[in-house]
């Protein structure tokens, strides 16, 4: 029985080592996201939140640590299988359509050619880029390319979503869509994380919330313990008061 | 993995390799190129000059000797004397042709298999593909496949398998459209002509690793170019030095030790000029428009095995293929 979905120990990774643009993006983190968990990771800019992404996909390798997805070392590939991604600064090739994208991505991902034709007009219709399947990305607006990005992690039905700023550029509609889908997934008791400044949105969902600042998880709870007794929207308060006890000389989010 | 899907990858990944093609800044120019030689292969038209399976005998009379004979003389012998000419791109170039329409279809077919399949075609097959493996590799879209559950080294290889079968299409579309225009043009249908299809792709899979390694390296279209343009013109020069070694007077004037490096650089290098006598051999122009004299007397000399030559040049490609996939699989790449 699986109990983790990611688990970092100790993990850390610093780029430009020894150099004078050093950057610590982690420093010994370590953090277990439970099966079924929906997690929002908050935190300033070039707090690590990215950086942790990249190493739970197995995109960047630690300096220092272990990172385990779904029970298995992040190296070990098979597991992506089960793990769906919305990666920042989407930029698909131009040439392609949206179904061309999934299709490639989807036989990548091991789905058989005959689930694809299915899988892919379903994806596509849960983020309303149903009319749009057979269009050029290159013409696409940045709210369209979210939504294929979206898409493409969903393909799978996968048990693992990792999101970096899922909710950027979209629309209302768009953004309907996708809190949905979303607390579809959650219901169904699929692990989620979501590196969001959309702080409403982590409210909203999460069921848990880790706060990062300088490579460094500054607090890891359940939303409820975040929220405590307040009525109204607490996370921007909240995160404010965490950081103020842990540097008092000032925080700015 | 299974076969069915790794079909399915290769499938998908030939398509989005097309469209990568087609999107290429290049594609306009290379329909030109292919246009090009199609009409130049299509507007080819011959003025008396017979076919030779209409005479009992390929013989023909020369110039000089039919002088001599006079035309009664001559017509009493069978043997025709032929004072045609070619005419190329609607009559704007005039050949004199003093052999026969076979020859001459020959001398078209050993001259357009230098723009398709031989120097001039791989070099600018080898431009137009450069880019695909660093656009392949470029930030988002790489980390957008990295993320799946299939292994680096088996994700280029499916990309170059790809690749390999999207020139495939345009050496196929290129050349038989050549040989079809050429054919009408002339009347003269000679299949051997389609050999260039394959040694293009030969070629190409020979020297398209170098492009891929570079394209890895760098991710930089533009090293990719002229890297791999470089490289084939090492090996070309390579390929002549070894040629000329077979001349009779090149013992004297090649030390051993430089006589020894050109040898072994040869066996560890693709070879593109054993690659165009086996063309010329295949298309069965080697004796009528013979390459180089020292390239045919090392062939004839059996200095070039072309078994051997194809299985060395394949070796060295796969090793530069796998020295791609260490690059690729490199930490330091992040």
């Amino acid at each position: 029985m699986m109990d983790c979905a990611l688990k970092f120990e100790n993990v850390s990774k610093t780029f430009n080592a020894g150099k004078s643009n050093e950057i610590r993006a982690i420093a010994n983190v370590s953090i277990a996201i439970p099966v079924g968990a929906t997690i929002g990771i908050v935190g300033p800019n070039r707090a690590g939140k990215s950086t942790f992404l990249k190493l739970a996909l197995g995109l960047l390798k630690p300096d220092q640590g272990s990172v385990y997805r779904l029970d298995s070392q992040a190296a070990n590939r098979s597991t992506l299988k089960q793990t769906g991604a919305v990666l920042e600064l989407p930029f698909f090739p131009s040439h392609l359509s949206p179904r061309h994208i999934l299709s490639i991505l989807g036989s990548l991902s091991g789905i058989s050619q005959e689930q694809l034709p299915n899988l892919i007009s379903t994806a596509l219709n849960k983020v309303g880029l149903e009319d749009r399947a057979k269009q050029s990305v290159g013409e696409f607006s940045r709210g369209m390319t979210q939504r294929l990005l979206i898409a493409q992690a969903i393909l799978a039905s996968p048990s693992l979503l990792v999101l970096d700023e899922p909710f950027e550029g979209l629309d209302f509609d768009a953004l309907h869509k996708v809190r949905n889908l979303l607390a579809d997934y959650r219901n169904q008791g699929k692990t989620i994380v979501i590196v969001s400044h959309d702080l409403t949105e982590i409210e909203n969902l999460c069921s848990h919330i880790a706060l990062f600042n300088n490579g460094k998880v500054l607090r890891y709870d359940s939303t409820d313990l975040w929220r405590g007794v307040s009525n109204q929207p607490f996370l921007e308060q909240a995160i404010m008061r965490a950081c103020l006890q842990l540097n008092p000389s000032g925080f700015t989010l | 993995m299974t076969s069915a899907q790794l079909i399915q990858i290769i499938k998908s990944l030939t398509g989005e390799s097309l469209r990568q093609a087609f999107a290429s800044w290049l594609f306009p120019l290379l329909l030109i190129y292919c246009g090009l030689i199609i009409t130049l292969a299509g507007t080819i038209r011959f003025t008396n000059i017979p076919l030779a399976s209409d005479y009992e005998s390929a013989e023909r009379a020369p110039l000089e000797e039919a002088k001599r004979l006079g035309t009664e003389e001559l017509k009493k012998t069978g043997v025709p004397l032929i004072q045609g000419e070619i005419q190329i791109l609607f009559g704007s170039i005039k050949i004199p042709w003093v052999k026969f329409r076979e020859n001459a279809v020959n001398y078209f077919e050993t001259l357009l298999v230098f723009f398709t399949s031989d120097a001039a075609g791989i070099i600018f097959t080898l431009i137009w593909t450069a880019g695909f493996i660093p656009e392949f590799l470029q930030g988002f879209w790489w980390n957008m496949l990295r993320i799946r559950p299939i292994s680096l080294t088996l994700l280029l290889i499916t990309k170059t398998i790809a690749i390999f079968l999207v020139v495939l299409t345009y050496a196929t579309i290129l050349i038989s459209g050549t040989w079809v225009a050429l054919g009408f043009a002339t009347g003269v249908w000679e299949g051997n002509f389609l050999w260039a299809i394959p040694i293009l792709l030969l070629q190409f899979v020979c020297f398209f690793p170098v492009s891929i390694f570079l394209g890895t390296w760098t991710r930089s279209t533009t090293v990719a170019i002229f890297g791999s343009i470089a490289f084939w013109f090492i090996c070309w020069l390579v390929n002549h030095a070894r040629m000329n070694l077979f001349l009779s007077d090149a013992s004297n004037s090649t030390s051993d030790l430089s006589s020894w490096f050109i040898h072994f650089s040869y066996w560890i290098l693709p070879k593109p000029i054993d690659f165009s006598i086996f063309l010329s051999d295949l298309m069965g122009t080697m004796k009528e428009f013979p390459p180089p004299q020292s390239w045919s007397n090392a062939y004839e000399l059996g200095k070039v095995i072309p078994k051997l030559s194809i299985v060395s040049s394949l070796i060295s490609s796969a090793v530069v293929f796998w020295i791609a996939c260490i690059e690729l699989n490199n930490p330091s790449k992040e």
